[in-house]
């Protein structure tokens, strides 16, 4: 069932004021990536022959390409098998605090992938030392930890992505099920095949986030494709070099992503359209409730480690407290642009997702819109805002905060669209019926009902902007005015410089940001998900 | 009343952040000067800060972060090359001001604190002036390596003496690190340059993402041998690290010095600020507040603040032509990508 059609503002101001903010969000989301693409037609037509190498990839580089997909391909794998292990034991909690609660294993995907990085090599070196001791030798390192780590980093992902799939079964038909078959029966031919298209597009979701990262496995001394850009852009300066080297991340990133979404369209059709509730807990195979104890084992790992490196680091309060009055100008510079983004993402993000909800053609063009900025590097967002707004007339503009706030919207606005759909399919369409029955005008069943509706994804897609912006350096180091600088790259200057107890307490500092901004939202989310309202009641 | 709220919310947000944009916009008659500058902000705030001080021109810097991989500030210059926001341009290094001056985005200014800065550290048509430097050395773990067995020569880190899991460089792609590279390629040859970095491969070193991760694996004793820079080792010397810092190839080819550069960006909006800037950056005062502050190891002017780990005037450093440095850095960069990045 979609959205109204009053509502979806295909008519009247509405209407103006959704195209307004399409076009808003193609501008900001797309107009550097304009830029960077006219650069490279440009040169592309006065040099062809030098250029076509680097389209398709050949040898040394299709050989990276593959070795990063393969390595993506297996953190996928098996987060999503983590994921679905441990949704399978959270989904039975849903009442109460317990309700709430659950969310929470969402909560440490805010974190910067940085800091994963530092905690688990950290770990890795203390238990090889530990193994010494005591006469062993174990070295985790290479491929393995690079595995573990992007794993880490990226389960409460995809332990979220698992939650929403299993949500999109009715329990009814688990219900029917269990009548004829025992529990693990049920799960492996009813629940999984049903809740498949959301898996499958969680797991493509995690494919290509760790696919464009490079940051954890350059740690552990594995070279991926993104890698390979960077050099190529040291070495020549050329954006639209790099624009071209990252062509096979974008299109890897757009098939993905167009698989994902058609399944995700097929999910959506099959949806009950409002929260659902699992209820009655059933009794598992022994050899599959070991296996669900260790996926909530190793989710409390994948949040603890980082904690406690940083923790262990920090080594004094003191130290936390001199590392924040230190850098006390870019906590609150850091503070201003996340809250501007945030503000400003939510007009920008609303229009694409009420496009996505309606279904249809147009949509599967708006996914693709909402998709490929994740796989573009940030560096050469940052490089198509300076090639846009580094103009005459402009220069008011282009030195000011207006610049690093345009580099958030350009990176974020499109994952705060993807959080206000998943809002928009939890609303019941019965409710806004009723309510246009009741009002006089469309708007005012918009105002006084759906944006009311709406509230919590609203807030949950301004927190995740707000926290991704705080951790966003490569876009923003290129477009901060002269003489402000951000939380981030503060860190990033105290890491080369080697003071490790203030990194570890402004990125301590990071987390609880971000774990904060994570509750908040999610007390807002699922407070609309089990608060019954008195039309949900009346329609029961 | 819901409604009225939200419109004046919305009216004060709006309000506030036209405010902070009118806000960042300051007096025309307040002097100041922009500088973008890939020195540690640690090192560099102090200085730019003291500078401040001194003559009463606010300075509005822009720091780099190694993190970018020197895809930074070196190509937001590069960016804004039309409508410069940048005067000075202040690098840890010589060859990416090299890269601006071939790219246009640099104008010559002989600066009067120059006079005493030899001319091989000057360029010839005056686009950029070097001053203080840092070195490539070799870093060594003291708990794990015993006084016999320290390296002498960076041909070391090929020894036997040691596995390569014991042995550390950064990638030879960006950075310091490039740099040394192309000075190997512009004093040995292309070819043995590449066989150097090839052998190093062959042993299986560790690469890592930088050099101060380099000096932070030494420190801990992870590697045995790294080679980094000076101002990397000599913080963790600072720190209590058991590690030695040994200038290399002092019976060979010499000890590869980096100086700092420093140049006007042309079109600069502050231009006058940013003569003044440039001569206090140039200035004896200013290169001994470096080499105090632990980020120059090998001033070029003699009588600057002792140096307890080397006497660096004499030592011996490679004698190389930076022009010929920055002609193989392209090459070298390409060709060890080649190498390394597999």
């Amino acid at each position: 069932m979609s959205f109204p059609r009053y509502l979806s503002g295909k008519s009247g101001i509405l209407g103006l004021l959704k195209y307004l903010g399409l076009i808003a969000f193609v501008l900001v989301t797309f107009a550097p990536l304009a830029a960077l693409f006219y650069e490279m037609a440009h040169k592309f037509m006065a040099m062809p022959g030098a250029w076509l190498d680097l389209v398709v990839p050949g040898g040394r580089r299709l050989a990276l390409l593959l070795r990063s997909a393969g390595l993506a391909a297996a953190v996928a794998a098996c987060a999503s098998v983590l994921g679905i292990l441990t949704a399978s034991v959270l989904i039975y909690w849903n009442t109460g605090r317990a309700g709430r609660l659950r969310w929470l294993a969402v909560v440490p995907a805010l974190l910067p992938s940085y800091v994963h990085a530092m905690a688990w090599d950290t770990f890795f070196f203390r238990l090889s030392q530990l193994a010494k001791s005591v006469g062993l030798s174990i070295q985790i390192n290479g491929w393995l930890a690079a595995w573990w780590v992007q794993v880490m980093a990226l389960l409460p992902i995809a332990v979220g992505l698992s939650l929403l799939s299993l949500e999109t079964v009715k329990p009814k038909l688990i219900e029917a099920a269990l009548v004829h078959r025992p529990e693990f029966e049920v799960l492996n031919r009813v629940v999984l095949p049903l809740a498949a298209p959301v898996i499958l597009a969680g797991a493509g979701i995690v494919f290509v986030l760790s696919l464009i990262d490079y940051t954890i496995p350059s740690l552990f001394l594995i070279n991926v494709y993104p890698l390979e850009i960077f050099a190529d852009f040291s070495a020549s300066s050329e954006p639209g070099r790099a624009l071209i080297l990252s062509l096979p991340l974008l299109l890897a990133a757009a098939l993905v992503m167009v698989l994902a979404q058609s399944l995700i369209r097929r999910a959506a059709g099959a949806s009950s359209g409002r929260a659902v509730r699992w209820t009655g807990a059933p009794v598992w195979k022994g050899w599959f409730g070991a296996l669900q104890a260790l996926a909530l084992l190793v989710l409390a790992v994948q949040a603890a480690v980082p904690l406690i490196e940083l923790i262990i680091k920090i080594g004094n309060l003191s130290a936390i407290s001199t590392a924040v009055s230190s850098a006390k100008s870019e906590i609150i510079y850091t503070l201003l642009i996340a809250f501007l983004v945030a503000v400003f993402c939510l007009p920008l993000g609303l229009a694409p997702a009420l496009e996505l909800n309606r279904g249809g053609k147009g949509s599967r063009i708006w996914w693709l819109f909402l998709t490929l900025p994740l796989a573009v590097p940030a560096s050469l967002v940052g490089i198509g805002l300076i090639s846009v707004w580094n103009q005459p007339g402009l220069q008011y503009l282009y030195g000011s905060l207006l610049m690093p706030v345009l580099a958030g919207l350009a990176r974020f606005a499109p994952l705060g669209a993807l959080v206000i759909f998943a809002q928009l399919r939890r609303i019941d369409p019965m409710l806004l019926d009723a309510a246009r029955v009741a009002q006089r005008r469309p708007w005012q069943a918009w105002s006084q009902v759906g944006l009311p509706l709406l509230k919590p994804g609203l807030l949950a897609a301004a927190l995740v902007a707000f926290v991704l912006t705080a951790g966003e350096l490569g876009a923003t180091l290129l477009v901060a005015p002269p003489g402000q600088a951000t939380l981030t790259m503060r860190i990033y200057n105290y890491l080369h410089y080697g003071a490790s107890s203030s990194v570890a307490g402004l990125c301590l500092l990071m987390m609880i940001t971000g774990l904060a901004a994570g509750l908040i939202s999610l007390l807002a989310l699922t407070g609309s998900s089990f608060r019954k309202s008195s039309g949900e009641k009346a329609l029961d | 009343m819901k409604h009225k709220r939200c419109i004046i919310t919305f009216c004060l947000i709006a309000g506030a952040f036209l405010l902070l944009l009118s806000g960042c916009v300051s007096s025309e008659k307040e002097k100041k000067v922009v500088v973008y500058t890939s020195v540690d902000q640690h090192y560099s705030e102090p200085v730019l800060k003291k500078f401040e001080q001194e003559t009463g021109i606010k300075v509005l810097p822009v720091y780099d972060v190694e993190a970018a991989k020197t895809t930074g500030l070196v190509n937001r210059l590069i960016a804004e090359k039309s409508r410069p926001q940048a005067d000075v341009f202040w690098n840890s290094e010589f060859a990416q001001t090299m890269l601006l001056k071939e790219n246009g985005v640099l104008v010559p200014y002989r600066s009067p604190s120059a006079q005493d800065i030899p001319d091989s550290f000057r360029d010839p048509e005056g686009f950029w002036t070097g001053f203080g430097g840092r070195a490539r050395i070799l870093m060594v773990n003291t708990n794990l390596v015993n006084q016999g067995d320290l390296p002498v020569s960076i041909y070391d880190l090929t020894s036997e003496k040691w596995t390569g899991q014991e042995v550390g460089i950064a990638y030879p792609l960006f950075g310091t690190s490039a740099t040394h590279a192309a000075a190997l390629y512009a004093s040995l040859g292309p070819q043995e340059g590449k066989k150097f970095y090839e052998s190093l491969k062959t042993k299986e070193v560790q690469v890592v993402d930088g050099n101060s991760v380099v000096r932070d694996l030494v420190a801990q004793g992870r590697l045995k041998v790294g080679l980094t820079d000076t101002d990397d080792a000599y913080q963790a010397v600072s720190e209590g690290a058991p590690v030695k810092i040994i200038v290399p190839d002092q019976e060979g080819m010499g000890a590869f010095i980096i100086p700092n550069t420093v140049a006007l960006v042309a079109g600069a909006p502050n231009p006058e600020e940013a003569k003044v800037l440039i001569d206090y950056l140039l200035s004896p005062e200013a290169e001994n507040d470096l080499t105090a502050s632990g980020f120059i190891q090998a001033p070029l002017r003699s009588g600057m603040v002792k140096d307890e780990v080397a006497d660096w005037s004499a030592v011996k450093k490679m004698e190389v032509n930076f022009e010929s440095v920055y002609q193989n850095l392209e090459n070298v960069k390409n060709e060890l990508s080649q190498v390394f990045v597999r």
